[in-house]
């Protein structure tokens, strides 16, 4: 049963991170407006949303299922307070900081027209800083991290990252050169 | 010929009493649009909602297909997880073997079976002498009284001397195995595995629980026959084969009577 948890553990945060990365790129082709002809803008952002969403659910999973393991040897207050856990402290805070850049993307996104629009962005790009925390965190922290196939797919959710990255940023530049 | 009644007195039902008129239809009749076209070519044509064009969740099908994924993704990453720890263990389990030695050389001390102390991995074949009858029949290596006074477990006694003899190798359908018997006052002091299958995952892992089954029994039996392990036919048949003739170059140097 130890070793259900440790493996649903490692399977859930990996898949959390893919979710949250995937969540970042659709967020970015978005806003950059950079949806294609073959889909409507709101089904970007329905999606962007969704896998938003899934993402904290997943990050929720993978808490859990590390407080179950009861060989982690992490408990309520290294899961929830940043730099209180014992071995591998800045691999797991800065889990737990990414954790909390997700929730409050995805819970300020539903009282949106609540928060002034400059104050929504910049608590909503936070969770850009948390999706590299995130990275950070598996790499540090992960038992997969120094396998290859982790590495390659990490490169790649790197790439893809910043290919969105540098479109939305290309997407601005251009828009302020047109006012 | 006229029967002088009304037609509803003559019981046709599909004609209303007089006094019981026809229901009012309940909803207006339909008019096919191709007609209304016809009929109306210049009339403007009804506007009507449409379906999708304003739904709550436009990206239904990703979002079902992304859950989906998702849990398939946790479900094959923690089977695969849990694949690789089996794998893992098995290796452990078959390390913890006792490791053969090598012909001519001093047996290493038997190992007690609980103990958590490795005896060495279990070296390939090649690092040890091929096993043919007519090389391996003549090899002994003696055993030292320090090598049984530092190990109470140890099977071999100052008095007697352990011989190690090389079974046949046996080609199975997944692998080569060997055995390795070693003789210590005419009995079987121990039994050691020089090849075993091992070029699949699945193999090390089913192997992992069946060599240490067959080692036991072929030394409780003090022979060759032994039961096939449920699970690890060809390797138990090729564990067999390779006993017997390693017992059989044994009794033919005069080592031991086990037949």
């Amino acid at each position: 049963m130890r070793d259900l948890w440790w493996n649903l553990s490692r399977a859930t945060g990996i898949v959390a991170t893919v979710l949250a990365v995937g969540a970042l790129v659709w967020g970015l082709f978005f806003s950059a407006r950079n949806t294609g002809q073959l889909r409507r803008p709101n089904w970007w952002l329905d999606l962007h949303n969704w896998l938003g969403g899934l993402a904290l659910i997943f990050t929720g999973a993978h808490l859990l299922t590390v407080y179950l393991n009861d060989n982690s040897g992490i408990g309520l207050v290294q899961l929830f307070i940043p730099g209180t856990a014992g071995t591998g402290q800045w691999g797991i805070t800065w889990g737990v900081i990414a954790a909390y850049t997700f929730a409050v993307a995805v819970f300020t996104s539903w009282p949106r027209k609540r928060l002034s629009r400059r104050a929504w962005r910049a608590v909503h790009l936070s969770s850009v800083g948390g999706v590299f925390l995130a990275g950070i965190h598996a790499f540090e922290s992960g038992s997969d991290a120094t396998k290859t196939v982790f590495e390659a797919g990490l490169l790649a959710a790197t790439a893809f990252f910043a290919y969105a990255l540098s479109v939305r940023v290309l997407a601005l530049i251009a828009r302020r050169r047109a006012r | 010929m006229t029967t002088g009644r009304t037609p509803h007195q003559l019981g046709d039902p599909l004609i209303g009493s007089p006094t019981k008129p026809f229901p009012a239809p309940t909803s207006p009749p339909t008019v096919p649009t191709a007609i209304t076209a016809i009929t109306a070519p210049n009339a403007r044509p009804v506007p009507t909602a449409r379906t999708g064009a304003r739904r709550k969740h436009p990206a239904r099908g990703a979002r079902i297909g992304a859950l989906l994924l998702s849990c398939a993704a946790t479900g094959g990453l923690t089977y695969f997880f849990a694949d690789a720890n089996a794998l893992q263990a098995a290796s452990k389990a078959l390390a913890q073997l006792p490791a053969p030695i090598a012909v001519g050389a001093t047996p290493a001390p038997t190992p007690a079976p609980s103990s958590n102390a490795t005896a060495g991995a279990v070296t390939p074949a090649t690092t040890v002498t091929p096993a043919t009858t007519a090389t391996t029949a003549e090899n002994a290596a003696p055993t030292t009284t320090k090598a049984t006074k530092a190990t109470p477990t140890t099977k071999a006694t100052a008095t007697t001397k352990a011989k190690a003899f090389n079974g046949s190798v046996i080609d199975t359908k997944f692998g080569p195995v060997q055995i390795q018997v070693q003789i210590t006052g005419g009995k079987i002091s121990e039994v050691a595995i020089l090849q075993y299958p091992d070029s699949a995952d699945r193999s090390v892992q089913i192997n992992a629980n069946a060599l240490p089954t067959l080692r036991s029994e072929s030394l409780s039996a003090q022979s060759a026959s032994v039961h096939a392990v449920s699970g690890a036919t060809y390797t138990s048949r090729g564990y067999v084969k390779s006993l017997q003739s390693a017992i059989d170059q044994a009794r033919a140097a005069g080592a031991t009577t086990i037949a």
